[in-house]
């Protein structure tokens, strides 16, 4: 456990390092979530009435949007002068690919989210962080669940050919239960719903994160040798 | 499995291939008679309940397809034997057919019954998202020419997209209010005429000759299919 721990750490530090030597990659994606949230505004037409209830979902198809660019990335890079191959070649045990992936994948979607959100309380209005923990939970709890189905398809999609739209057609119908249970909970919590709402749902996201994360840390191993 | 392989074997036989989709075709005439003829009106229903009877099978043999892709593509992980591969082919593309069939004959009855083709309620919405998971199985199959990349791709697929399945499901119906009607409750007490609930049973006979006519023959074209790939490489080395 120890030599799997070590070794994603490894992973993800030399992920960390190569994107934020650029940076732009951050803020491309910061630039998209922002426009989701601008472009929804127009489509629905905001007003101080109806914010409440269609806040939670507005944020959260922009994180699954922007989130769903930012996975197809993160095995394109090991693509480039065949990274890809050293790592598959290199005696590690393949979860411990799997844990640096995700963490990375959930690290830079946090990143987005704590530049996004603040953006969104002004332009809306509204302030989202109110119950700043629970909040907080939901959100890390929808985060874990996307990024660890997401990581797998991401690994998936980037040998196909059309890699650009499977990655988002294989993934998205597999997240409609973590969609709904997180944008409801973020809602219950936006609308000052009672305790057992969210605390349910806060539950179930939580049941849905571990589920998926054993499963797709057993699997993908068979991913890996294909790539 | 043993069943399989011999159910397989008896398809190399011209009249077993027609015989059974004869059978088939004879079922179900025999079942479209009983249920749109011989059935007797339902309470408080007009003459599209019937529709039932082809309703309530093309579901049930729909998520059966959607579990033979899962049994295969965890028996391909496991066992590595590209047989299973194609099982879990056949399986997604009947289950695809079917569910498509289901929500097509749901919505006419949906139309009559609620006046509207289409409800955001439970079992639809989970009947559809199912649909959008198996159709995308079945293109990620299509984008990949390696035949052992795609095995374990759609394997893997195949088993995250079943386990979603019951979470689906289960979220749908927290979400969505319940509408759908509950055609069996029970098996013990079905709550169903006599011959409403032979007519049913025939209908269920016809389709699940049928699903597995077309299974087996779509398992016998992938076998095939497999054959001449591998003489045609031995061929060019």
């Amino acid at each position: 456990m120890n030599e799997i721990l070590r070794t994603a750490h490894a992973i993800l530090l030399k992920d960390l390092k190569t994107e934020f030597r650029s940076r732009e990659f951050l803020g491309h994606t910061f630039m998209f979530a922002l426009l989701v949230i601008v472009i929804f505004n127009f489509a629905f037409k905001i007003n101080p009435l109806n914010t409440p209830e269609l806040a939670s979902g507005i944020l959260w198809i922009a994180f699954l949007f922007a989130g769903t660019l930012g996975l197809g990335r993160s095995f394109l890079i090991e693509k480039e002068n065949d990274c890809i191959q050293g790592l598959g070649l290199s005696p590690v045990d393949r979860t411990a690919i799997f844990i640096a992936k995700f963490l990375g994948n959930l690290f830079f979607l946090v990143l987005i989210q704590i530049m996004t959100i603040p953006v969104f309380i002004v332009l809306y209005n509204l302030n989202v962080m109110e119950h700043f923990t629970l909040q907080t939970a939901v959100f890390l709890l929808g985060d874990i669940g996307f990024m660890t189905l997401g990581t797998l398809i991401a690994a998936m999609s980037v040998n196909l050919k059309a890699r650009e739209i499977l990655l988002p057609v294989l993934l998205l119908p597999l997240l409609v239960p973590l969609l709904i249970f997180a944008a409801s909970a973020t809602a219950a919590l936006l609308t000052g719903g009672e305790p057992e709402s969210y605390m349910g749902r806060l539950k179930l996201l939580a049941a849905y994160d571990v589920i998926f994360f054993v499963v797709s840390a057993l699997v993908f191993e068979y991913i890996m040798d294909e790539l | 499995m043993k069943l399989l392989e011999k159910a397989l074997k008896l398809t190399d036989t011209a009249i077993v291939r027609y015989g059974s989709l004869g059978a088939a075709a004879a079922l179900m005439l025999l079942g479209a008679y009983l249920a749109l003829v011989w059935s007797p009106e339902a309470m408080g229903e007009t003459a599209v309940y019937r529709i039932v009877y082809f309703h309530v099978p093309t579901a049930i043999m729909a998520y059966l397809g959607f579990f033979v892709t899962f049994a295969g593509s965890f028996l391909f992980l496991w066992k590595r034997e590209m047989f299973f591969d194609r099982v879990a082919t056949a399986g997604a593309e009947l289950g695809v057919l079917f569910c498509s069939l289901m929500l097509v004959t749901g919505m006419i009855w949906g139309k009559q019954r609620w006046g509207a083709w289409w409800i955001w309620e439970p079992r639809l919405t989970t009947a559809l998202i199912l649909l959008i998971i198996y159709a995308g199985y079945l293109i990620l199959r299509s984008t990949i020419d390696n035949q052992m990349t795609r095995a374990r791709y759609a394997a893997v697929f195949g088993i995250v997209g079943f386990l979603d399945v019951p979470v689906v499901h289960f979220a749908i119906k927290m979400w969505g209010s319940i509408m759908h009607p509950v055609v069996i409750k029970s098996l013990a007490e079905p709550g169903m005429p006599p011959e409403m609930l032979n007519t049913l049973r025939v209908c269920m006979l016809a389709f699940g000759v049928l699903f597995a006519t077309l299974f087996l023959l779509r398992l016998r074209v992938e076998n095939l299919a497999a054959e001449v790939a591998a003489l045609r490489s031995n061929h060019e080395d």
